[in-house]
């Protein structure tokens, strides 16, 4: 198992330089203070300007037979100027034999003259399958560049820069989808269904000129500490909008909020928002709690957790579950391109399933590392899930079908990412082509399209016992009431009743939906990217 | 240490603060900040980073103050659509862990055994 942040380099200067646009970016790897916001600015001028770079007279060609390449580590590290000598192309080529080495569907890519090609970007991004998923949409919908500067970084596990809000964008609308206890947010009375109506003076609503989106992104994901927004919000059951003035803070997220016993049932409920390293403690306490509260059932709210680590989700998949079922079996293999059957081509290390941990690894201090985990001896469980439901939580799904527990599905449609990366670095870029897929004990892991309730209208990924119910922005999480775990309960009391789907596949765009029936996407503070809310 | 030896540390390499300072007088104890001041905050965001090859470090206001344990991940890295760019992942967050002997505050890196004195730091045992 490798570890999360091994990080080696040294001080090194990038100059990403487009010839064409006379568009320049200059960052220096590592350093302090300031290199975070230089390096947020990369992420825009690396998607215009090309990760390459150019020079003011043509490098030579390098060399280049179809079917025939080089070992990738034997072309890294030749940068373009001003970094290194290489050039743009001596760039495309070790990106040539890394894709051929290890992306999952090599056999698929393109093999492309690195000479070609005018930027590195633009090479990476035809470095990758064209084909289709049954539900028409691209196969590899995850192939990402990110300046390593940026990738780097460090936080306390679960921190990250905002106001304690994440945020539904239901088309143009933007709603509170839940706040963390103890924030900038519920200091100033924010709770789920809140609707945004202005930021900073630019109203939603009206809003028409890329100018006025940007104050938008600006005000709702901050880039920064101690910047201060206004916002105007109308409240849950109210009209009248009120001002509200926020700060930015580095906010401590809660992974795992609302633990209880649904009110006269033995029904035990939790909202499990992220796989931070936290979460282990937090999972660990919460089935604990429900344990001891005797339950017979419990629902699972993953709608808003789009993974993390993998760890984190075994270990919650083996306290859900009957322990006989698990004992012994595969929580999920890692499985790369035909290459690499036995060995991670990447750390080395032999590929071997994963199991379902029934102790804890210590990803803090408490609770130590080997402490037998709580286990909720469970052989169905009800999921709440939505398209922010994604990777590791998606694990958590394909785990337990994958040894016979019955897992009912309430919601929208998952995101549909079975897969996973070693990100890698080359001349300052950090690449994320997809590398592996996760399988589970049937060695099943073919999910691209996502879980979906079996009455799912259209579209549907993997069918899954359960009703397709869209999120219910007019309840807090937790309550009965709420459209999800209200039609988890009923199916409970009357086993394949569904109220008629609602659920969305994939980011339904509803223009003015109101927030009783929305099912939109929850970005976590993606403040680094260029664009979030869109109108 | 006053402000200048800290200004001197933190243009030096952690392992000089460490070496500099005297060896402990009594056992180490797993310990929490108390009241942690903005200099503090600083001293203790740059003694991680410098470990890291100096990459950002953020943290938040309370670390260290309810737990002797810091965890320290990756900055949550996402796709345009507000996702985690790797949300399967297979390693393990970087632990410290903070101690006290007498009025020294120490805070240690686990794996690697890098120590570093937080010198403006107060600090208490953790109950």
């Amino acid at each position: 198992m490798n570890s999360a942040l091994e990080i080696a380099g040294t001080d090194t200067q990038i100059d990403v330089t487009s010839a064409g646009d006379g568009c320049k970016f200059l960052m220096t790897r590592y350093v302090r203070a300031a290199a975070h916001a230089l390096a947020i600015g990369g992420v825009v001028l690396l998607g215009s300007c090309g990760g390459g770079g150019g020079g003011s007279h043509a490098p030579p060609p390098v060399g280049y037979t179809a079917g025939v390449y080089p070992v990738s580590s034997s072309v890294k590290n030749q940068c373009a100027a001003p970094i290194g000598a290489g050039s743009t192309a001596t760039e495309n080529n070790w990106l040539r034999s890394w894709t051929n080495e290890l992306y999952l569907w090599y056999a698929e890519a393109p093999d492309l003259n690195p000479n070609n090609t005018a930027t590195t970007a633009a090479y990476f991004d035809l470095m990758k399958t064209s084909a289709v998923t049954p539900s028409g949409q691209p196969k590899d919908k995850f192939h990402f560049t990110y300046p390593t500067a940026t990738w780097e970084a460090l936080s306390q596990s679960g921190v990250d820069v905002g106001y304690g809000a994440a945020w539904d964008i239901v088309g143009a609308n933007v709603f509170v989808a839940y706040t963390d206890p103890n924030t900038v947010a519920t200091t100033n009375g924010i709770v789920r269904g809140a609707q945004v109506i202005t930021v900073d003076g630019v109203d939603l609503a009206t809003v028409s000129t890329q100018a006025g989106v940007d104050v938008i992104n600006a005000g709702l994901f901050p880039s920064a500490l101690a910047q201060m927004h206004s916002f105007r919000i109308i409240d849950p059951g109210v009209t009248t909008p009120r001002g509200v003035t926020m700060t930015s803070a580095n906010i401590t997220a809660a992974p795992v909020q609302n633990a209880h016993v649904i009110p006269n049932t033995t029904v035990g409920y939790m909202l499990f928002n992220d796989h931070h390293a936290t979460a282990e403690k937090a999972l660990f306490d919460a089935v604990t709690q429900l344990k001891a509260l005797n339950i017979t059932d419990l629902v699972l709210d993953i709608r808003y957790n789009l993974g993390g680590y993998l760890d984190i989700a075994s270990e919650l998949a083996y306290m859900i579950a009957d322990p006989a079922l698990t004992a012994g079996k595969t929580f999920e293999l890692t499985v790369f391109n035909d290459k690499h059957p036995t060995t991670d081509p990447v750390t080395g290390q032999p590929i071997t399933p994963m199991g379902f941990h029934s102790n804890s690894l210590g990803f803090g201090a408490t609770p130590p590392a080997g402490t037998a985990l709580p286990n909720l001896g469970l052989t169905s469980v009800y999921v709440l899930t939505g398209p922010d439901t994604c990777s590791a939580s998606e694990s958590v799904i394909n785990s337990l079908r994958g040894v016979g527990i019955n897992v009912i599905q309430i919601g929208s449609t998952t995101c549909g990412k079975p897969y996973g990366f070693h990100p890698t670095d080359n001349c300052g870029t950090t690449y994320f082509s997809i590398q592996f897929k996760g399988v589970n004990q049937m060695v099943f892991g073919d999910y691209p399209d996502g879980f979906s309730p079996m009455n799912t209208s259209a579209n549907a990924g993997v069918l899954v016992p359960g009703c397709s119910v869209a999120d219910d922005l007019s309840h807090a999480l937790g309550d009965p009431n709420e459209f999800r775990l209200a039609a988890a309960l009923a199916y409970r009391t009357t086993p394949g009743t569904c109220p008629p789907a609602t659920g969305a596949f994939k980011q339904m765009q509803i223009v003015g939906a109101p927030p009783s029936r929305a099912d939109g996407t929850v970005p976590k503070s993606p403040w680094h990217q260029n664009r979030i809310y869109r109108h | 240490m006053n402000g200048f030896l800290w200004r001197f540390c933190t243009a030096a390499p952690i392992v000089l603060c460490a070496c500099a300072a005297p060896p402990p007088i009594e056992p180490e104890r797993p310990a929490l900040l108390v009241a942690p001041n903005a200099q503090t905050q600083e001293e203790l965001t740059y003694a991680i980073s410098a470990i890291f090859n100096g990459v950002p470090v953020a943290l938040a206001n309370d670390a260290l103050t309810t737990t002797s344990v810091l965890l320290i991940d990756r900055a949550p890295a996402r796709d345009a659509a507000g996702r985690l760019l790797n949300g399967r992942d297979l390693g393990k967050p970087e632990h410290f862990q903070l101690v006290v002997s007498g009025t020294r505050c120490t805070l240690i890196h686990e794996r690697s055994g890098q120590r570093s004195v937080l010198s403006t730091a107060t600090c208490k045992p953790a109950p």
